[in-house]
């Protein structure tokens, strides 16, 4: 125990007021009076809180309990004048009881009424969440003139969420980005389904850090306009902005350190100057990319969503825009030519994440060799840990390894002497995975860990207790996912060949371990 | 005075009413404002602090005691054994066994947790508040808070119909 007073101060005092006198002297008086005594003490006790709590306290509340509350007393009302952030949602006004083609009309009203009351008491608003997707073909009117109300000087963090029907139909009215509007205090902006065009009359946005536009129509131009006058921005997300073909993120945007850039299936060139890059997660069409200064990037994402060719666009093209990379995760859909053994490097990558999740049309034969992979590692001198999740489907027309089978692969004559950790999830019997993790198990000598799973790398993320999830042995969970019963036969089928053809190859010093489909693992039989 | 003991170094905080409490001086620095004092080298001897009693310090030494990060010296068994998720749920259990206090004291806890600044005890005592004040009626509230109605009744009934979206 180290509060050694602690005993002591629980019983040595019971008053729990600092105008306790008058209460003690009751308590020896009579019986009833101690609680009269304790009721008037209370009555005061909120009103006695200072009122930067009280003004807290009101700025947790949702906005509707919150405008309650201002009636209940004018120390209430003081800190409604200064409630500065908005969440104006169907949910926070109360209306997701309410038919959603109903809703339209109610949120519009008490939206409408909010802004003009805290505009017309003079409130400075710091932040909008304002989402509307419930009211589609809203007037454009209505919403230029919330905006032009709330977003101005001191105005800090602005999020627009609209139905994807005004995508092309409503302007954000960047005038209120002006110098004279909220252009030198905006903080974060997100806006989402809207025209958004920049012009030179764009403020000096000088405290931005965020930037995140979705399904917003915008041009290269009106970015161009944006970036020139964000020089603070930490972190850009561009998520599904078709109408961009080049983005091109300038030099002078020093402080810029995520950029991530997704569902813009018209991307065709991708240029970074932005010296401090740090993130890069790109999920698009594979475009050009050109990285100018790239000592800073660290940490990179590549996914393609519908073309193939992921792994190799990675190993051709990151030693010469992400050589510094120290983390990086693939995620293909399906791969039609083996990655290549070339003489470029990653030489800094220590951690390598592949997935590959293609369902491939019914029938074709298998393109991918995944011994190929053996050059990621050969290219990656100091990596530390490899996984590659496949599933199924990736797997599902590949040779299996046949009763005679020796490995008979020529051996490489390469050695990842760094290398500790590798998993495999959705590991079966198909030759190829077989002879990479022989190869892998027989040219490492830094491998601590091997950890083969014949399930497949659910989303850990749904896992907890009294849920579904994926099984392991330690796990606590209830159920496991459901598999195909395919899958079930094939995971069976994959821990007979780890036996055969791995486990007597993993070294003593390994710790190698080996999940199987569990005793609760079942078919999936469609009613879950 | 600060002393040593088992290595940890010991921080003596006094409350206005005459009590004196020796806790660690991680557990102590669980209080931004305390920490501010220790880094400034204003807490050689025992630090008085003014306007909490004895019994609300104790509380709150109590839960600074639990949330002390354990990846300290103090913590690193557990912290090795039980995952950080189930930390976080057991504590969360602490949390709200901790709050089950009248009113008097958890007015008196915020005020402690405002002026020591402790951020999650802050949040706690705040966040309970709130869920007594969550979808009740301006009578409720008042007799939650133990707050007086200061308006005049016209008064009210012009913030009323100002708000009147409020009430639909």
């Amino acid at each position: 125990m180290t509060i050694n007073t602690y005993e002591l101060a629980l019983t040595g005092d019971t008053s729990g007021s600092k105008a306790s006198s008058a209460q003690i002297n009751h308590h020896h008086a009579g019986t009833d009076i101690p609680q009269v005594a304790e009721n008037m003490k209370q009555q005061t006790l909120f009103d006695k809180l200072p009122e930067d709590i009280l003004h807290r306290i009101h700025s947790l509340l949702p906005i509707q309990d919150a405008a309650c509350a201002a009636c209940v007393s004018h120390a209430f009302l003081r800190s409604w004048r200064c409630y500065s952030k908005l969440i104006l949602n169907d949910c926070a006004l109360g209306l997701n009881h309410i038919e959603f083609e109903e809703r339209k009309i109610y949120l519009i009203d008490k939206v409408d009424k909010i802004l003009k009351n805290h505009h017309d008491k003079g409130v400075k608003v710091e932040t909008l969440n304002l989402i509307l997707t419930p009211c589609t073909n809203i007037k454009a009117s209505y919403l230029d003139r919330w905006l032009r109300r709330t977003v101005k000087s001191g105005f800090k963090d602005l999020y627009l969420e609209m139905p994807l029907s005004m995508k092309k139909i409503y302007k954000f009215p960047c005038s209120v980005l002006s110098d004279e509007g909220a252009a030198s205090s905006i903080q974060f902006l997100k806006i989402g389904s809207c025209t958004f065009h920049p012009t030179s009359t764009l403020g000096s946005l000088a405290r931005l850090k965020t930037v995140r536009l979705s399904f917003v129509h915008t041009t290269e131009e009106g970015l161009e306009h944006l970036f020139s006058k964000s020089s603070t921005l930490e972190e850009l997300r561009i998520f599904a902005c078709h109408g961009i073909i080049c983005l091109k993120i300038p030099c002078t945007m020093q402080h810029l350190k995520i950029l991530d850039v997704q569902l813009c299936n018209m991307l065709r060139v991708v240029e970074i100057d932005a010296p401090n890059l740090c993130y890069f997660n790109y999920d698009s069409a594979l475009p050009e990319i050109y990285v100018r200064n790239c000592s800073q990037l660290k940490h990179v994402q590549l996914s393609s969503a519908r073309s193939s060719g992921v792994l190799f666009y990675a190993r051709t093209s990151l030693p010469s825009i992400a050589r510094n990379v120290e983390s990086l995760i693939l995620v293909g859909r399906s791969e039609n030519a083996n990655t290549p053994l070339l003489q470029s490097k990653l030489p800094h990558l220590k951690n390598l994440e592949i997935r590959l999740r293609a369902v491939l049309p019914k029938g074709s034969p298998p393109s991918y060799d995944f011994f190929s992979l053996v050059s990621f590692l050969d290219a990656s001198p100091a990596l530390e840990s490899f996984t590659l999740h496949v599933n199924e489907y990736v797997m599902k027309h590949y040779p299996v390894v046949g009763d005679n089978y020796e490995c008979p692969r020529q051996k490489l004559d390469l050695s990842h002497n760094r290398l500790r950790h590798m998993t495999i999830t959705g590991f079966c019997s198909a030759k190829s995975l077989v002879e990479l993790t022989v190869h892998i198990l027989e040219s490492t000598h830094s491998l601590e860990r091997l950890t083969l799973d014949t399930t497949y790398d659910y989303n850990r993320c749904i896992q907890g207790p009294g849920t579904i999830g994926k099984c392991t042995t330690s796990s606590r969970i209830a159920k496991c996912w459901p598999m195909s019963k395919r899958g079930v036969d094939e995971a069976h089928r994959a821990v007979k060949t780890v036996g055969r053809y791995i486990a007597g190859r993993v070294p003593l010093a390994v710790q190698f371990e080996l999940m199987g489909p569990c005793s609760r693992c079942r078919y999936h039989t469609g009613s879950r | 005075m600060a002393t040593r003991e088992a290595g940890k170094k010991m921080i003596m905080l006094k409350s206005p009413d005459g009590m004196e409490f020796e806790v660690e001086e991680a557990v102590a620095m669980e209080s931004q404002t305390i920490r501010k004092m220790i880094e400034d080298d204003c807490a050689d001897t025992a630090i008085l602090i003014p306007n909490i009693n004895s019994k609300i310090l104790s509380r709150v030494i109590e839960y600074c005691n639990k949330h002390v990060p354990t990846t300290g010296a103090t913590g690193a068994a557990a912290s090795d054994t039980v995952a950080p998720a189930a930390l976080a749920e057991d504590l969360k259990i602490w949390d709200a066994e901790f709050i089950k206090v009248n009113r008097a004291t958890r007015f008196d806890l915020i005020q402690a947790a405002s002026y020591l600044n402790i951020k999650g005890l802050l949040d706690l005592t705040s966040q309970t508040t709130i869920d007594t004040i969550s979808d009740n009626s301006l009578e409720e509230i008042r007799s939650f808070l133990s707050t007086k109605n200061d308006y005049l009744p016209e008064e009210e009934q012009t913030i009323r119909r100002e708000n009147q979206w409020a009430f639909q």
